[in-house]
């Protein structure tokens, strides 16, 4: 489908933006809208509902069980990566289909564009896939001449607006009804009022016209079986099926991270995947496809590609790192975070992969330096380390990426220079007794700059803090320092005990 | 464990990686994971995965009424579930049919009697029209009103249907018509997904070009503002009729 190229740079700039990525100004972007920040705060909070009351019908009192059994088992084929993928490869070319490998975007692409022009296709359909998404797969086929359609409603919407996608299980998060109309009624020439069910019949009658004419599928994969070398598939709307089982040739493009050893550990993480993302027993669809259609079919013509891809998966492998490739995206952990609630989604994290996940591995994969403000993007409240069906300890990883930008430098000289005043009157007792008239002299600037009493209790609160702390202050208030510091009470206390 | 027969070196080179569309050689591209996994010589031995102890994730008690679990889950997706017996199968379909206005119909049955005695019935009333599969492409399923199949399984914990099949056009079947009905017999009715995949606990594999799909309910949207809408690509309405 063809897009303004004005458009397309958009979507592209969203989601791969110049480096290094400024969290800040981008996130003056995310939060411009209220009404927009307030649809994420609804939807992620609804959904972080929805997969609470599902966890606790199904598991009850054995959460923690599930979630450590489902770890290990997704650690362990990590620690064993290159043994799984090469069963993988072994087992899915027996039963037909074409592997091939890719170490980087570029070479993915390449791919991609190669099998597709030695068929000779012309038009291809596309189901929601982050990892497509990630090395930028659509433009590519566009510039080759290959019509291209995303099928998933939100990546549909997204397509035809040349927006990005802001959260990688409901990809439309931010938008509105009324401006999907205008969208459908602009780029579609549809009638269409602004109800939800209106707006998905036009999607619905468009694209069932495109599945007559397409020639290619791509789909992502959620679990690719090392001892079956079956693809897994889990879909709602039904596009994915369209994608798989329409078109003669299927492209299938997957992270090394997605190998599981055996075709029972679905029984498992299959429970875990819906349950998580929409709190969904099963997603509506489950495709577990085992090669191409054999002879005998009326519909004979039929090939299956796997494209595995690293593209800085491998940057994780090392063991510190190495759980981090255990998630199964689910999104459970962007619903949860309150930060991704309250940062306007996905786009403020300049990345595909956005929340709690996408600030751990969003640096590793594409640079500590470049993506440094990600790992502070966190209050370290917990949250998606209770929430995550894998139990990756985001909330530490967090911690030790933020450890690593320290000794990378990346803080600004003055900051190392406070820090290092700092730990100076911590190691000289006279100098640390110093700081109390510092302190003292900030309580009268507070006391200046404020003039707001908490009706709560006496204390005051520093609107505009001065000079260096004005940025403190910028979205929150600063309580004023109480005029007495911690050894003072201490030493009048021992006076009071002791007389 | 079956993994040590299929394990790494024995068979390295029997099946690699394409590179003829200028993928990566696979020794390349899965020796730079080595450094990093900090493969030693003894590593080199595959080690069993977890053991899967179903008693940890099952979800459903082994006194529960399957058939009724069944229902209330079909329900709670969204699939209408029409309980009929052998000898009413047809007029059963044949009224599903009727009161949603279908003119013809497509036939997923593999190696099935309901295939014949269907297409007897109908070919009686003269009531539809059975449409056969064209020679090359499901592109005429698009003008079908309703596609029905039977199942391989059902499953109590997700009120999930189970198809497998190695055609991709009897596939579309359950997937392109507006309409789904699904012929579904008690006994098939399995109570957790864990029993499905039991069966492939000894050594049995899915066949080589089999797919199988679970499916669970009509299809469904909530991308835009949440708000659930039924009916997005695939199926509008699912009918299981249990037998």
């Amino acid at each position: 489908m063809s897009q303004d190229t004005s458009s397309e740079s958009h979507s592209l700039h969203l989601l791969n933006p110049p480096l290094p990525f400024d969290m800040k100004l981008r996130m003056q972007q995310t939060t411009e809208n209220d009404g927009s920040v307030q649809r994420i705060q609804n939807t992620a909070r609804t959904k972080f509902a929805q997969r609470e009351k599902s966890y606790t019908e199904a598991f009850g009192d054995r959460q923690t069980d599930v979630k450590t059994l489902a770890g290990q088992i997704k650690q362990h084929t990590l620690d064993h990566l290159d043994q799984y993928l090469e069963q993988f490869i072994q087992s899915a070319t027996k039963s037909g289909m074409k592997v091939h490998l890719a170490r980087d975007a570029a070479q993915a692409r390449k791919i991609c564009l190669n099998i597709a022009q030695s068929h000779g296709c012309k038009c291809c359909i596309k189901s929601k896939s982050m990892v497509t998404e990630e090395i930028q797969l659509l433009s590519a086929l566009e510039s080759g001449g290959i019509e291209t359609y995303e099928t998933d409603l939100g990546e549909f919407i997204v397509q035809l607006d040349g927006d990005a996608p802001s959260h990688i299980v409901t990809p439309v998060i931010h938008k509105d009804r009324e401006s999907i109309a205008r969208t459908f009624r602009q780029k579609l020439g549809a009638e269409t009022t602004s109800d939800p069910e209106d707006l998905t019949e036009v999607a619905r009658q468009y694209l069932r016209n495109v599945y007559r004419k397409a020639d290619l599928g791509i789909s992502g994969a959620n679990f690719l079986v090392a001892d079956t070398g079956t693809i897994v598939l889990c879909t709602n709307e039904g596009n994915g099926r369209f994608v798989t089982e329409v078109p003669p040739v299927h492209i299938v493009v997957a992270g090394i991270e997605k190998v599981i050893p055996r075709i029972n550990d679905l029984s498992l993480l299959l429970k875990l995947l819906a349950r998580s993302s929409t709190g969904q027993p099963l997603t509506v669809y489950t495709s577990l496809i085992n090669g191409p259609t054999q002879h005998g079919d009326p519909v004979s013509t039929h090939e299956i590609n796997v494209i595995l891809l690293d593209n800085g998966r491998s940057n994780l492998l090392p063991a510190p790192t190495r759980s981090l490739l255990r998630c199964i995206r689910c999104g459970a952990c962007l619903n949860a975070c309150p930060v991704f609630r309250h940062a306007g989604g996905g786009h403020a994290y300049g990345s595909v992969y956005s929340g709690p996940i996408g600030s751990a591995i969003t640096p590793l994969m594409r640079g500590v330096s470049n993506y440094s403000d990600l790992p502070k993007a966190s209050s370290l409240c917990g949250s998606c380390h209770q929430v995550c069906p894998v139990n990756i300890n985001l909330p530490q990883q967090l911690i030790n990426l933020r450890q690593e930008a320290v000794t990378q430098q990346i803080p600004s000289r003055l900051e190392s220079l406070i820090y290092r005043l700092f730990a100076l009157c911590l190691r000289y007792p006279f100098l640390y007794r110093a700081t109390s008239y510092f302190n003292k002299l900030f309580t009268r600037l507070g006391g200046i700059s404020t003039g707001a009493h908490d009706q709560f209790s006496n204390r005051k609160w520093v609107k505009h803090a001065p000079w260096l702390f004005r940025h403190w202050t910028t979205c929150r208030d600063l309580p004023t320092p109480t005029s007495k510091n911690f050894q003072h009470w201490w030493i009048l206390r021992n006076r009071g005990s002791s007389s | 464990m079956n993994h040590r027969e299929s394990s790494s070196n024995a068979h390295a080179s029997t099946h690699p990686a394409l590179t003829n569309m200028g993928g990566c050689n696979q020794q390349e591209f899965l020796t730079r994971l080595k450094d990093p996994l900090e493969v030693t010589p003894t590593h080199d031995e595959f080690a069993c995965p977890p053991i899967l102890d179903d008693s940890i994730f099952r979800t459903t008690a082994s006194d529960e009424d399957v058939v009724s679990r069944f229902v209330s889950q079909a329900k709670a997706a969204g699939t209408q579930i029409h309980e009929t017996n052998e000898n009413d199968l047809c007029s059963t379909i044949n009224r599903i049919l009727t009161n949603h206005k279908c003119r013809n119909v497509s036939l997923g049955f593999v190696d099935s009697p309901m295939d014949q005695r269907l297409r007897a019935y109908f070919s009686a009333e003269k009531k539809l029209d059975i449409c056969p599969p064209s020679s090359d492409n499901s592109s005429y399923l698009f003008n079908v009103d309703a596609g029905i199949t039977d199942v391989c399984a059902a499953i109590a914990e997700t009120g999930s249907l189970v198809i497998t099949t190695q055609s991709r056009h009897f596939r579309s079947i359950s997937l392109i018509p507006p309409m789904h009905i699904a012929v579904v017999n008690r006994k098939q009715i399995l109570a957790d997904l864990i029993d499905y995949f039991d069966a492939f606990r000894d050594d049995v594999k899915p066949k080589p070009g089999f797919s199988t799909l679970f499916i669970t309910g009509p299809s469904k949207t909530a991308d835009i503002e949440g708000e659930l809408v039924v009916g997005v690509h695939g199926p509008r309405s699912v009918h299981i009729v249990l037998v």
